[in-house]
């Protein structure tokens, strides 16, 4: 074996490496992440029946209410027919409404951004420390140039508002 | 089954048919069509100047400013429910604020900026064009906030101030919005530091939930029902353009937003700071006028209203419109009946 083609032999099983530890820790973070996104169950809770419960029997109630004019069967009916649909739909839409501020719902929405948050976090975590392994810019790396930047430029918009105040000053 | 019931079902059918045949291939409709120069860039931001149609009056140029979570072209959404074009009929000189699309760059924007630069430099702007020191301020959504702290930090620059459905008071009751947000619920920092920018399908998601029903299934349903009457698939497909052409709001300025407004409601609490400078809304002494939509709960009118009791301005207005939150731009009854008032007012306060 030459000198060269060992050379080249090492960087491959480099390269090989550094994607077996890749794979380890992308398994090891989606492992934990299917962890942290178990699902918290609202619908099933007691909460969410009631609610269910009043507009069902509202809806109901219309129902029962329309039926000696549906059963007629004439023109008047198929629009009796339409606004219980809007109607039914209304209800339902003021459902949702009242279960989307509901406690229940509140706890589900507060645990989903935590586990959604936490998961995203691991990930980039993850992902950071890989590309970190082959050399390449992060979106820290990144995000840290677009901050310097950022401040270079508003310390430029400062000075320009100085010398113009100066400028008018003069004048 | 009679005759009737048979036709409805046959006829139902065909105008499904074409209604799905538009929301795939859509009618291909124009939005802001009305002239305009950008006269103006800072980083992103377009200061956009649009093109007389009427003599110009001696008025103040007026300002226009649109949140930072859509385009601003819903104020000109189309030829016959125009804002701008309204104004510009009157003889009014119309600019108008395009934040532009941020980028993962921009995520460092913060309220700071756009107060103290954007905004600061567009009136600069806009006065040095026309040789004045004064401007009349139209803020819309979360434009009407920073039109409000604008006026606050600069007031000798306003000389009309009209907010309309600005989220002033974030804690009265009406949307769900701060129920969502609320602290111990929502930690919009590590949201950040997770995701970076706010994305607008993020936002669309919480909008939509606003009307779970009205705003997905029921909205078709009406599509399908007028599918025929062409005024109507138009104005259909212009806000749907409109609705899916969202920014997202860059990551720092969507924790201030969050933290400072939702959830610790600082603006009339006399907590806000901008750049360590406090807002004091007394400062706002300029005529003041509040547009509010009673439907609205995406800005629950008391928000827009809570302004009221912090300002120290005597010549005060306020106009309900029966819309919602959109529906005051481009509702039909807000043309025809509210803008024209809304101007009249203007004009009215405009004159030198």
């Amino acid at each position: 074996m030459t000198e060269n083609s060992s050379k080249r032999n090492d960087k491959v099983e480099d390269f090989i490496e550094v994607m077996r530890k890749y794979q380890e820790e992308l398994i090891k973070n989606w492992t934990e992440a299917i962890k942290y996104t178990s699902p918290v169950s609202t619908v099933d809770s007691p909460e969410f029946a009631n609610i269910i419960k009043k507009y069902w029997e509202k809806v109901n109630m219309e129902v029962s209410e329309a039926m000696p004019q549906i059963a007629k069967g004439d023109d008047g009916s198929l629009q009796k027919q339409r606004d219980l649909f809007v109607s039914a739909m209304h209800a339902y839409s003021d459902m949702l409404k009242e279960f989307l501020v509901s406690p229940a719902f509140l706890a589900y929405l507060k645990q989903s951004y935590k586990d959604n948050t936490d998961m995203k976090i691991r990930l980039d975590k993850s992902n950071e420390e890989n590309l970190k392994l082959c050399g390449i810019l992060t979106r820290k790396d990144l995000d840290e140039i677009n901050f310097n930047l950022y401040n270079l430029n508003k310390k430029l918009d400062r000075l320009q508002d100085s010398i113009s105040e100066l400028k008018r000053g003069k004048r | 089954m009679n005759e009737t019931f048979i036709k409805e079902i046959i006829q139902g059918n065909l105008k499904l048919a074409k209604a799905f045949e538009l929301t795939i291939n859509g009618p291909g409709v124009d939005t802001n069509t009305t002239e305009y120069e950008v006269v103006f860039e800072y980083n992103k931001m377009r200061l956009l100047r649009f093109k007389p149609l009427a003599d110009k009056g001696l008025y103040p140029p007026l300002l226009m400013v649109y949140a930072v979570i859509n385009k601003p072209y819903i104020l000109d959404l189309q030829p016959d429910r125009s804002v701008v074009k309204k104004f510009l009929e009157k003889g009014f000189d119309v600019y108008l604020i395009d934040w532009g699309m941020p980028s993962d760059a921009d995520k460092y924007i913060c309220l700071d900026d756009y107060i103290n630069y954007y905004m600061r430099y567009a009136v600069d702007h806009i006065c040095k064009e026309n040789s004045c020191t004064q401007i009349s301020l139209l803020g819309y959504c979360i434009g009407g906030y920073f039109a409000t702290i604008f006026s606050s930090l600069y007031p000798k620059r306003v000389k009309n101030l009209m907010i309309m459905s600005a989220p002033i008071d974030f804690h009265v009751k009406g949307g769900p919005l701060h129920v969502w947000t609320q602290k111990d619920i929502f930690d919009v920092s590590r949201y950040t530091e997770a995701y970076g920018n706010c994305a607008p399908d993020i936002l669309n998601s919480g909008f939509l939930l606003l009307n779970p029903m009205e705003n997905t299934y029921l909205k078709y349903l009406d599509l399908v029902e007028k599918v025929d009457d062409k005024d109507y698939v138009d104005n259909f497909f212009r806000m749907e353009k409109w609705i899916n052409d969202g920014i997202s709001i860059p990551a720092r300025f969507f924790v201030e937003w969050i933290r400072d407004g939702y959830q610790e409601n600082k603006l009339v609490k006399g907590e806000l700071k901008v750049a360590g400078k406090p807002v004091n809304l007394n400062k706002i002494t300029m005529p003041l006028l509040l547009i509010v939509g009673k439907a609205d709960n995406l800005v629950p009118p008391a928000s827009t209203l809570g302004l009221l009791p912090h300002v120290k301005s005597k010549d005060t207005k306020v106009f309900e419109n029966p819309s919602g939150h959109i529906g005051i731009s481009v509702g039909g009854k807000a043309h025809k009946v509210m803008w024209p008032e809304v101007i009249e007012w203007l004009t009215k306060h405009s004159e030198k």
